[in-house]
């Protein structure tokens, strides 16, 4: 009975640690329609919790990318907040550090008044020239909350 | 199987858009190897064209003002795309390079903004369309801002 009443309180935390202030869900497909798909994560830690899935694709390739934010809270707002996106390369499958944002393959933002259970979405199709290892992410900037959130995948392209 | 539907853009509405929008405005910029072009809602002439090369990475970038004092409008979607210019309807196909939507309320003076880079994919010519959807209920019309890229 202990057992189960203390297992229970661990799994409250957990959840209560993991409660989102955004909806994401980020997805990636190849042209062979092979697709990947990340939902919110948030950071710190570094790199967040979940790990990345990972697309695999040819160079010369178009991928296309699609990504659907919710803002979930019911009643706050945040002015001059925003959204980023974007494609770079990364030494590693799966690396925590996000890697400098130079050279990149595409990227994109968003400037504007966030407010409660607004949506922003965002589809492209970007042709990914050279063969290595790419870090796709969208993320949550100035939202005046504790933490920020984000969605990322890896993309190899071979 | 790439899936536009989840967006929900809600463009197949039928908006429709009128020039001479002074109080809500839309800028659109496209810049590319030092030079530049601007488009500004409320524009009745032919859109403008910017030229860039194949491969080249463009850098496309708008701004939304509510310059309208006391009018506060709520939930307008920002609609833009950037897609094959040889569309005939203002609207962006299932093959559309760039599309995003974001729903927002423009309070008399709030500003809103965004911008994309991606590098040219072909030889082609390419419509960029910057639009809102759900502004006419207050101001009688859509307001959008358009631009061609020529890609030689």
């Amino acid at each position: 009975m202990r057992r189960t009443v203390f297992s229970l309180l661990l799994a409250l935390l957990a959840s209560s640690a993991r409660a989102e202030h955004f909806d994401i869900k980020l997805t990636v497909t190849a042209p062979d329609g092979t697709s990947k798909e990340a939902f919110a994560d948030e950071t710190p830690p570094i790199g967040g919790l979940n790990p990345r899935p990972v697309l695999r694709a040819k160079a010369g390739d178009t991928i296309a990318f699609q990504f659907i934010m919710t803002n979930v809270y019911e009643h706050e707002s945040a002015r001059n907040a925003g959204v980023r996106f974007y494609i770079v390369r990364e030494r590693q499958l799966g690396q925590k550090a996000v890697p400098p944002l130079e050279n990149l393959a595409a990227e994109g933002s968003f400037t504007f008044n966030l407010k409660p259970k607004a949506k922003i979405g965002t589809k492209e199709r970007v042709v990914m020239p050279q063969p290595g290892m790419y870090l796709l992410r969208v993320e949550s900037q100035r939202t005046q909350r504790e933490h920020e959130h984000f969605a990322a995948i890896d993309l190899e392209i071979q | 199987m790439f899936c536009v539907n989840a967006l929900a853009l809600g463009v197949l509405l039928g908006p429709c858009f009128g020039a001479g929008a002074n109080d809500f405005s839309i800028n659109l910029k496209v810049q590319s190897g030092g030079r530049e072009q601007t488009a500004m809602s409320g524009q009745s002439v032919a859109p403008p064209t910017f030229t860039a090369k194949a491969k080249e990475v463009v850098w496309v970038q708008w701004s939304v003002t509510n310059g309208a004092a006391g009018t506060a409008l709520s939930d307008i979607t920002l609609h833009v795309f950037m897609d094959d210019g040889r569309a005939a309807a203002p609207k962006p196909g299932p093959k559309a390079l760039y599309e995003s939507a974001l729903i927002q309320d423009f309070e008399a003076g709030v500003k809103s903004s965004g911008e994309f880079r991606m590098p040219m994919p072909e030889a082609g010519t390419y419509l960029v369309r910057v639009e809102t959807i759900g502004a006419a209920k207050k101001l009688g019309k859509e307001v959008a801002a358009v631009m061609q890229v020529s890609v030689p």
